[in-house]
C-alpha cells in the first residue's frame, strides 16, 4: 500500500510560499540534515524520526538527485522508530530476578533502590536485543503546484511529519480544505447554510 | 494536534455533500454530467457506508454489503437521524475506473484504487502514472463539491432538492415494509 503502488490513502496539504530558485544545490542539504539516523546506543528508548529515500528505508544519501527528485516532484519517506519491550513478558521476568535477589539475600522483599536497580539492568540487556517498530510513511511534494500528500490519516503520524517539514524546509503545511476548491463567495454562502433533517418519525 | 489558522469546514457540510451525493448517483442512475472540462461521469456507491450521530465523529453504523446503499439498514440510519461519515464510490469516466472511499470532515480519500496503466515501470514512469490519476479524482471530487454546494445554496435546496431527499428516506423504507 503506498503512493506507488497499492491502495492510496492520503492527506493532501498547501505548500505556504515556495521553493527557491536553486533549491536544487540546497534541498539535498536540507534533507540530509534532518535524514534518519541511527541511534548512538542500542538501548535507547526514545523514538527517532527522518526522511529516507523512496526506495529503500536504508538509503539516506540525498545528494543525487534523481534518487528522489522526478521532473518537478519530490518523493521520499518519513521514518520513524521506536524500541518498546513487551510489557508483560517484562514484569513478569523482573519479578522473578527479585525473587532471585531475595532468595539469594535470605530477605522477604527487596528495597525500593534494589528493585530500581534490577529493572535498570534488565531493560538495558532487553532494549541490546530488541529490534525497533519500524514505520514508513510515503511524501510526494508537487514543487510546482505547491502540494503535498502524506500517506497516512493518523493525527500524530501528520503532526509529526509538519514539524518536520517545516523544519526541513522552512515552508508551513496547510491541511487541504474541501472548501478551497469553491469560489470565496460560494463557500461563504455555503457554509451560512444550517443542517438539512432527513429524520423521518418512526425512523429507524 | 497542530492547530491551523484556516477556517475549519462545518460539521455538518461534509455529511450532507456525501448524502447528497449518495441521492443523486441513485436518482440519475448513477450518470451525471459536471460540465466544463470534467464532462460526463458514472459515479455510484459501491459496498460501504459507515454513519457517525449528529453530535460526535464515531463510526455508530457501518453497512458493508455489495449493495450497502440499497439495503434497509442504510436508510434506516438516515431516518433516525444518523449522517453520513463515509461512502465508498466507484467512479468511471471515459474508460477509467476508480474505486475509493471519501471519509470524514475533510474528505479525505482513502483506499483508492486507481486504473494505473503502468504496472512495471521504473519510478518517473509510475510516479507520473499515479500522480497524474490521483490529480484526476481529485479534480472529479472537486467538481462534485461545487455542484453540492451550487444546488445547495439555491433557493431549490428546501423546496425541491431536501423534500425528495427525505422522499427517497422514506419510500426505502416503505418499500420494505410492505
Amino acid at each position: 500500500m503506498g503512493l506507488l503502488k497499492g491502495g492510496l490513502t492520503v492527506r493532501r496539504y498547501r505548500v505556504e510560499g515556495e521553493p527557491p530558485e536553486g533549491f536544487r544545490a540546497s534541498y539535498p542539504e536540507f534533507l540530509g540534515a534532518y535524514a534518519f539516523t541511527e541511534p548512538a546506543s542500542r538501548t535507547s528508548k526514545q523514538e527517532r524520526s527522518g526522511w529516507v529515500l523512496s526506495r529503500n528505508l536504508l538509503d539516506t544519501d540525498f545528494q543525487e538527485l534523481e534518487a528522489w527528485l522526478v521532473d518537478n516532484w519530490a518523493i521520499f519517506q518519513l521514518r520513524v522508530d521506536k524500541k518498546s519491550l513487551p510489557a508483560g513478558l517484562f514484569k513478569a521476568h523482573l519479578e522473578k530476578r527479585v525473587e532471585a535477589w531475595c532468595d539469594e539475600h535470605n530477605r522477604e522483599r527487596a528495597p525500593k533502590n534494589v528493585k530500581d536497580e534490577i529493572k535498570d539492568q534488565l531493560e538495558f540487556e532487553w532494549l541490546q536485543r530488541a529490534l525497533p517498530r519500524v514505520q514508513t510513511t510515503e511524501v510526494v511534494w508537487n514543487l510546482s503546484e505547491g502540494y503535498v500528500l502524506f500517506h497516512s490519516l493518523s493525527t500524530n503520524a501528520n503532526d509529526r511529519f509538519r514539524k518536520l517539514f517545516l523544519q526541513t524546509f522552512g515552508l508551513k503545511l496547510v491541511p487541504h480544505n474541501p472548501l478551497d476548491v469553491l469560489s470565496e463567495s460560494l463557500a461563504d454562502d455555503l457554509e451560512s447554510t444550517g443542517g438539512t433533517d432527513l429524520r423521518i418519525e418512526g425512523g429507524a | 494536534m497542530i492547530e491551523d489558522d484556516a477556517r475549519p469546514l462545518l460539521a455538518h457540510l461534509p455529511s450532507e455533500f456525501l448524502t447528497w451525493l449518495w441521492f443523486v448517483t441513485e436518482e440519475n442512475g448513477g450518470r451525471m454530467n459536471l460540465g466544463g472540462e470534467v464532462g460526463s461521469v458514472e459515479i455510484w456507491v459501491d459496498d460501504r457506508i459507515a454513519f457517525r450521530s449528529m453530535s460526535d465523529d464515531k463510526n455508530r453504523a457501518v453497512i458493508t454489503s455489495e449493495n450497502a446503499s440499497s439495503t434497509r439498514e442504510a436508510r434506516a440510519a438516515l431516518a433516525a437521524g444518523r449522517v453520513v461519515k463515509e461512502l465508498r464510490l466507484m467512479l468511471k469516466r471515459d474508460d477509467r475506473e476508480f474505486s475509493f472511499i471519501l471519509r470524514g470532515a475533510t474528505l479525505d480519500i482513502c483506499q483508492a484504487k486507481l486504473p494505473g496503466t503502468v504496472k512495471n515501470g521504473g519510478l518517473a514512469e509510475v510516479l507520473y502514472d499515479r500522480m497524474y490519476l490521483y490529480e484526476e479524482l481529485h479534480f472529479v471530487n472537486a467538481a462534485l463539491l461545487k455542484r453540492f454546494a451550487t444546488e445547495r445554496t439555491s433557493e431549490d435546496w428546501h423546496e425541491v432538492t431536501a423534500p425528495r431527499m427525505r422522499s427517497w428516506v422514506a419510500a426505502a423504507l416503505a418499500v420494505d415494509t410492505d
